[in-house]
């Protein structure tokens, strides 16, 4: 524990892990405060604009029931049919806040539930029976039923399993206004930049010390092996663990606390797709994709430490670190589908540096690793994945440190 | 305590940097001599255990080290030819981090710190940053931090690089004083710093273990090939074309003073004749001197000598003042002006290797043993 607690006390020492941690900090603050800025209602602006859709949505906050939905529903198309509009473009300014607005909140959803089973395509919500809303949640499970022929047409077990697991989800589903995806939307990006820091933290861990020779004293010293590459490795995972779940808690504690903690308790569904197969609240999926981010930031930086136990030079470590935490992105964009899926789940940085590939993303999808007839949800595969990845990565870490030799 | 080394070979791509060397280590200051390339940093780094020979074994105690693992660590001590050091660290971050990794128990670290620190005149920059000391002061925290755990087998390679002839003196009268009971083996090449206290010496030319002994028994293969003689400086272009002249220095009346190595006099002789022509001279006729470990090594390391002076930018230095206004004391102008920059090694001539004459001056002063007829 003394080694750790000296090598911990090493990294803190020094001026780039200060640097670092400082400019966590203010990207966790300024990356929090953001999203609030982007809320315009009614010529406001910013939190004021948040208060403002809070006082106009209030009356369908709550459990979202098939008779909320039909009575905003009929205020919606009555709205229309008063003004003479066919879309809410053609209704003056004014009256779309006033009566458009606070039933367009509650509504989320609605079209891509009632939307055509063999095309996809949602109708406009001037042209649903506001009757067909009393069985709402029949037809949501309705529409992910073909929703899921059409994206996984050739994997049933795949079906069956996205079945499964809406069945679990919560409904009637709730709505709190206020809340904005921007604020998600940036948390991805938090997650982003931390572990890009955190790759610059963990990729000199031992190749630094190969580069300026201070390993060939450190290793021929009696805790100079194993124990200084575990205490090197684990000062390395505990001080980017640390500051990412530091940053991501102060990022959900100030997002929420701007937005209103009300607000967090809206359904997933409410914000995402209205089939969204997580059965969690806009809180939990905070601190789920914070949490999971975390896993796969440990499981990254334990690839980068191993990286940095191969590599003799800091700058080369420091390229690779880099490249493993934007690969997925890569992956993302050139890799085949079914190819870059298994990929997806193995890189380790996927959930946390991905952003598109990030948790968050992922859950709002409906992929799966399909193999014979056997079906896993990516984003279970991802954190199963980065929970096996985090020991091995690390461990290899530390084992090739310890049988490292000059050549 | 031993430490055998038992053929011990390794090999780069095409380059054999160790070739089947064998030595036991006994208690006691080992000098490892060598010339650049010829194998000493290899053979110390298979020592400590940090590179693997293609071949052969080292044991301690009986014991091979790879088996030992951390027993072996525990009482090994070594100072790396390049001292890599973390930037954020100062003296007191170092040498307190390097005692938690060698297992010094908390209550002994402060005590075994504040000991070296004194005894390397480090206390005064114990709280400053190892990367704004200076060269010499860097090299004695390497030692310090090698010193730490007083280790059974201590491997210091080119520990003196970068010190003062004054650091230097402290610093082998230290290790002499620490080697008793234990092992300590220091490669080098500046001959001096191991030529009087070195119990046994090792040397080293091309991964080969050419000769092995005590400074005395070493020097001997040298004795009757070290020879001196008082020449007027005109001649000393001739000398050092045709001698391996391995000191000079100037003496009143234009004369300067030779010693060169030979096979025997005779090649001396015939150049004196030859100067001289029937002009009888005889301060110039060659006495024997008495043979130092620098002459066996400059004996043993030919190509050294050319390669030192350019490689090392080392110039004359004299304890004369100048007459010519060239810095070369009275050696005539046009010698002075081919020995600026690194001509020295295009003669073939050189000046006193590894020592500058504040080391002679210095050893002197310390009451040490002086090789005959340098000064």
């Amino acid at each position: 524990m003394r080694v750790f607690y000296l090598e911990l006390k090493r990294i803190l020492k020094t001026r780039l892990t200060w640097i670092l941690l400082l400019a966590s900090l203010a990207m966790t603050l300024l990356m929090a405060w953001l999203p609030t800025t982007f809320v315009e209602v009614d010529g406001l602006k910013g939190l004021a604009a948040v208060r403002r859709l809070k006082e106009l949505q209030a009356d369908t906050a709550g459990e979202v029931t098939p008779e909320k939905l039909q009575a905003a529903l009929t205020a919606y198309q009555q709205c229309l049919r008063e003004y003479g509009a066919e879309t809410v473009r053609d209704l003056p300014d004014g009256v779309r806040t006033r009566q458009i607005l606070p039933a367009t909140g509650i509504l989320h959803g609605v079209n891509e539930v009632y939307a055509d089973p063999d095309t996809g395509i949602g109708p406009g919500l001037a042209n649903i029976d506001p009757v067909e809303l009393g069985d709402y949640y029949a037809a949501c499970r309705a529409r992910l039923a073909s929703l899921m022929r059409m994206e996984q047409k050739d994997h049933p077990a795949a079906q069956a399993e996205a079945m499964r697991l809406y069945e679990k989800v919560e409904t009637p589903y709730h709505f709190y206004p206020g809340f904005s995806t921007d604020a998600m939307d940036y948390q991805i990006l938090l997650g982003f930049v931390l572990t890009l820091f955190a790759a610059v933290i963990a990729a000199p861990v031992f190749s630094s010390d190969y580069q300026t020779g201070a390993d060939d004293i450190q290793r021929c010293m009696r805790h100079g092996r194993l124990v200084l590459g575990a205490s090197k490795t684990g000062a390395a995972l505990l001080v980017c663990g640390v500051t990412f779940s530091v940053c991501m808690a102060l990022f959900i504690l100030i997002t929420d606390s701007l937005f209103g903690w009300e607000t967090v308790g809206t359904s997933v569904q409410m914000l995402y797709s209205a089939t969204m197969l997580a059965d969690m609240t806009v809180l939990e999926i905070q601190w789920f994709t914070a949490g999971a981010g975390l896993l796969s930031l440990l499981a990254a930086v334990g690839l980068i430490v191993f990286l940095s136990s191969r590599i003799r030079t800091t700058a080369a470590a420091l390229a690779a670190a880099l490249f493993s935490c934007v690969l997925p992105v890569f992956v993302y964009f050139a890799a085949p589908e079914s190819v870059g899926l298994w990929l997806r789940a193995l890189i380790p940085s996927s959930g946390a540096a991905g952003v598109q590939t990030s948790m968050l993303f992922t859950m709002l999808d409906y992929d799966f690793l399909n193999a014979a007839s056997f079906a896993i949800w990516l984003p279970r595969a991802m954190v199963t994945a980065t929970a096996l990845e985090l020991p091995l990565f690390a461990a290899a870490g530390v084992w090739s440190y310890v049988k490292h030799v000059l050549t | 305590m031993e430490l055998q080394i038992d053929r011990i070979t390794k090999s780069f791509k095409d380059k054999r940097a160790v070739d089947d060397v064998s030595m036991t280590l006994t208690p006691g200051v080992w000098g490892l001599l060598g010339a650049n390339g010829a194998g000493k940093t290899t053979l110390m780094r298979m020592i400590a255990g940090i590179m693997k020979p293609d071949a052969g074994q080292i044991r301690y105690d009986g014991l091979p080290i790879g088996t030992l693992k951390g027993r072996y660590r525990e009482i090994f001590g070594y100072l790396p030819q390049e001292f890599g050091f973390y930037p954020e660290f100062t003296v007191k971050d170092y040498l307190e981090y390097a005692a938690a990794l060698k297992g010094l128990p908390v209550r002994d670290t402060k005590r075994r710190i504040k000991e070296l620190l004194e005894m390397l005149s480090l206390s005064d920059v114990y709280r400053k940053k190892i990367v704004k000391l200076s060269g010499g002061m860097k090299r004695r925290v390497g030692i310090a931090q090698a010193l730490l755990n007083e280790p059974e087998l201590l491997i210091l390679d080119e520990p003196t690089s970068g010190l003062d002839p004054g650091e230097r003196v402290r610093f082998r009268n230290l290790l002499s004083e620490f080697a008793k009971d234990r092992i300590v083996l220091i490669s080098t090449h500046i001959v001096s710093d191991v030529e009087y206290i070195a119990t046994r010496n090792a040397v080293m030319k091309d991964g080969g273990l050419i000769a092995e002994g005590t400074t005395e028994e070493l020097v001997k293969l040298v004795d009757g090939k070290v020879w001196q003689c008082v020449i007027p400086a005109v001649w000393l272009p001739e000398y050092e074309r045709r001698l391996r002249v391995v000191n000079l220095r100037n003496e009143a009346d234009g004369r300067v003073s030779v010693r060169y190595l030979a096979e025997n006099a005779e090649a001396a002789m015939t150049l004196r004749k030859a100067d001289a022509g029937e002009e009888e001279d005889a301060d110039a006729a060659p006495v024997p001197a008495a043979p130092r470990l620098e002459d066996l090594y400059l004996w043993l390391f030919p190509q050294d000598t050319a390669h030192d002076a350019a490689g090392e930018s080392r110039k004359m230095k004299t304890d004369r003042p100048s007459v010519s206004g060239t810095g070369y004391g009275q050696i005539p102008a046009a010698k002075a002006a081919s020995l600026e920059g690194s001509s020295v090694g295009t003669t073939g001539a050189t000046v006193t290797y590894g020592q500058t004459v504040s080391d002679r001056s210095e050893d002197s002063a310390s009451g040490q043993r002086k090789g005959g007829g340098n000064a």
